[in-house]
């Protein structure tokens, strides 16, 4: 491999990633299993946007249904691809992702017990409610364990792969005595979103919009970190502030992601891996490419997850991993000589 | 500007001080060279230098200001540093890398200004890696690497420059442009201090010379005067001597006994 660096400019891919979004989001409100006709389904959103329903059943599978799963799947596509890329900068490994933090863990031990415990009491906020609730105490515990160190990275890295097998150990003892509940629990433990409803896109769209915004202000800052914590605060970086705030957004974005749509692996750890060797790590262009480019990936796979077996539904982690794996394989392979982060 | 150590006490957690009553002032036009043994606190002196570490006792004063009461962006522009040693798994290109010196300068979205590109087209070019401005960090020989991270410190701009044994790993050539520069930007007006180990050139090349020895500062003043056999075997535990010729040249001398 050449030693110097080629890399597509970001302002040719993210235009590019949007419209695949377009094009997906609209293929996906074709598909399904009630037969509306592409006429219908356009009269229907022409019609939602005016205030009107002509038609009940094709409102309530196009407005109800549809478009909130398709509007849930790009916020916490992006959101997800976003959280993967600052955990890789926080880390400074591009191996990492949220998962090691422990707080997908974490929101699925307070989801599993919100299903199992206090499910009827709390109603239809008892899952996220707790879910946040998870991913956050575990968050602030891992914090807590590693805040004095002088290396908070690796000590962040460290307390996050301890008390995530924790939580596992948690969540496995919380099927083992889930009895007739255990199939619910373990489809939703493997993440989809058929049940997502326009409550949740309420939900996770803000988290996402703040994410995207404030990573794009930490930007410059990421670029900074990747030269290591010393020198980050020789060249003008508050790093502890930074850090927490990197550590703020990842958590956050994760625990309400968890809360709506289950655990679903991989897009934090691909996508911004995969537009690292596409764009190289100038982090202004990474930011909005792991938006679009998680929202791309995520919406891919949910539209696959409920078209490739209907009326069955696949859980989308499957398909995230299935779909992921031989692609990021492939990329690894092409640019196996770029060292560990290209 | 003088950036100033003043009675300054460092320790690590609750270890014993590392850096013990240190004082010491950096001015402009000014070459200090910084020499002592491993283990003697003298990076620990750059970093409480820099604000990078808070001593116990003792302040760091850049004009008379607090150094810990400045943001670290208001010291990036004040004061760079050349740290001992850089990650080299960095996934930026030597253009990428010399570009955060302009971190301290940036705008909230970091757009790079005209100027921002000048400078660092200029100081690429001063330290000689502008032909590998595209090249990847981590693919650059030890060398070349060096001096990536001194361009990138001197597009900081900054009145106070910080070197942690710039020459460690440069070649004969590549040492002395570095002391060279160093003398340069002493002549711009900047305050220049370098960790040095080298005990043939740095002596000729550096204005004052301070010894360390356990943390504390035990000399200051020209490397003539410091540098002498008796504080080298006190400072290093070891009986070498450096003799000075007429002409300034200098030559390490080592007696027999550290022969056998």
């Amino acid at each position: 491999m050449s030693s110097q660096r080629r890399v597509m400019p970001a302002a040719y891919l993210i235009p590019v990633l949007l419209a695949g979004v377009v094009l997906v989001a609209l293929l996906a409100l074709l598909l399904g299993g009630a037969d509306l006709t592409p006429a219908r389904i356009i009269s229907t959103l022409w019609e939602g946007l005016r205030g009107q329903a002509s038609d009940e059943t094709a409102t309530r599978i196009v407005l109800g249904i549809r478009l909130p799963r398709i509007v849930l799947a790009l916020a916490i596509g992006a959101g997800m691809g976003l959280s993967g890329l600052a955990a890789q900068t926080l880390f400074r490994n591009p191996l990492a992702s949220p998962y090691v933090l422990g707080v997908s863990n974490g929101a699925a031990v307070g989801a599993v017990v919100a299903m199992l415990l206090v499910g009827k009491t709390l109603g239809y906020a008892a899952v996220p409610i707790m879910s946040m609730a998870g991913g956050l105490v575990v968050s602030a515990a891992v914090f807590a364990l590693a805040r004095r160190s002088d290396h908070f990275g690796h000590s962040l890295l460290l307390a996050g792969i301890a008390v995530s097998s924790f939580c596992s150990a948690l969540t496995a003892a919380a099927l083992y005595l889930a009895g007739e509940r255990l199939q619910t629990l373990v489809f939703w433990l493997m993440g989809g979103l058929w049940q997502a409803t326009w409550r949740d896109v309420l939900l996770m769209l803000p988290v996402t919009a703040l994410a995207l915004l404030g990573l794009m202000l930490l930007a410059p800052a990421m670029n900074v970190a990747l030269v290591g914590e010393r020198s980050a605060g020789d060249l003008g970086v508050h790093v502890r502030r930074f850090q927490i705030l990197l550590l703020l957004i990842i958590c956050v974005t994760t625990a309400v992601a968890v809360a709506v749509s289950g655990v679903i692996g991989f897009v934090g750890l691909i996508v911004p891996h995969l537009l690292r060797m596409l764009l190289g790590a100038d982090h202004r262009g990474l930011v909005p490419a792991s938006a679009a480019g998680g929202a791309l990936l995520l919406l891919v796979a949910d539209t696959l997850a409920r078209t490739v077996a209907a009326p069955a539904e696949i859980p989308v982690g499957i398909i995230t991993a299935l779909v992921g794996a031989p692609i990021f394989l492939w990329f690894l392979h092409r640019r196996a000589a770029g060292g560990g982060w290209a | 500007m003088i950036l100033r150590a003043d009675h300054i006490t460092f320790a690590y957690g609750d270890g014993d001080a590392v850096l013990r009553d240190a004082s010491l002032e950096l001015r402009p036009g000014i070459v200090t060279g910084l020499f002592g043994p491993n283990g003697s606190g003298k990076t620990t002196l750059l970093r409480c230098l820099n604000g990078s570490l808070a001593p116990s006792a003792g302040q760091v004063l850049l004009d008379e200001r607090s150094i810990v009461s400045m943001t670290r962006r208001q010291i990036a522009r004040h004061v760079a540093v050349v740290p001992q040693d850089t990650p080299t798994d960095v996934p930026l290109t030597v253009r990428q890398i010399v570009m955060l010196g302009r971190y301290a300068h940036g705008t909230t979205w970091g757009q790079e200004s005209p100027e921002d590109n000048q400078t660092v087209d200029a100081c690429m070019a001063r330290m000689g890696v502008a032909p590998l401005a595209h090249r990847l960090f981590g693919h650059l020989s030890g060398g070349e690497r060096q001096r990536t991270i001194i361009a990138r410190a001197l597009a900081q701009q900054g009145c106070v420059l910080l070197m942690d044994e710039p020459n460690a790993h440069l070649d004969l050539a590549h040492q002395i442009e570095v002391y060279r520069l160093a003398q340069t930007l002493a002549g711009e007006g900047q305050a220049v201090l370098m960790i040095c180990h080298d005990l043939l050139i740095a002596p000729l090349m550096v204005d004052v010379a301070v010894a360390m020895h356990r943390g504390q500062i035990v000399a200051v003043g020209s490397a003539r005067e410091v540098l002498t056999a008796q504080r080298l075997a006190q400072v290093f535990g070891t009986t070498v001597s450096i003799a000075w010729d007429d002409d300034q040249c200098v030559t390490a001398r080592f007696t027999p006994e550290d022969r056998r």
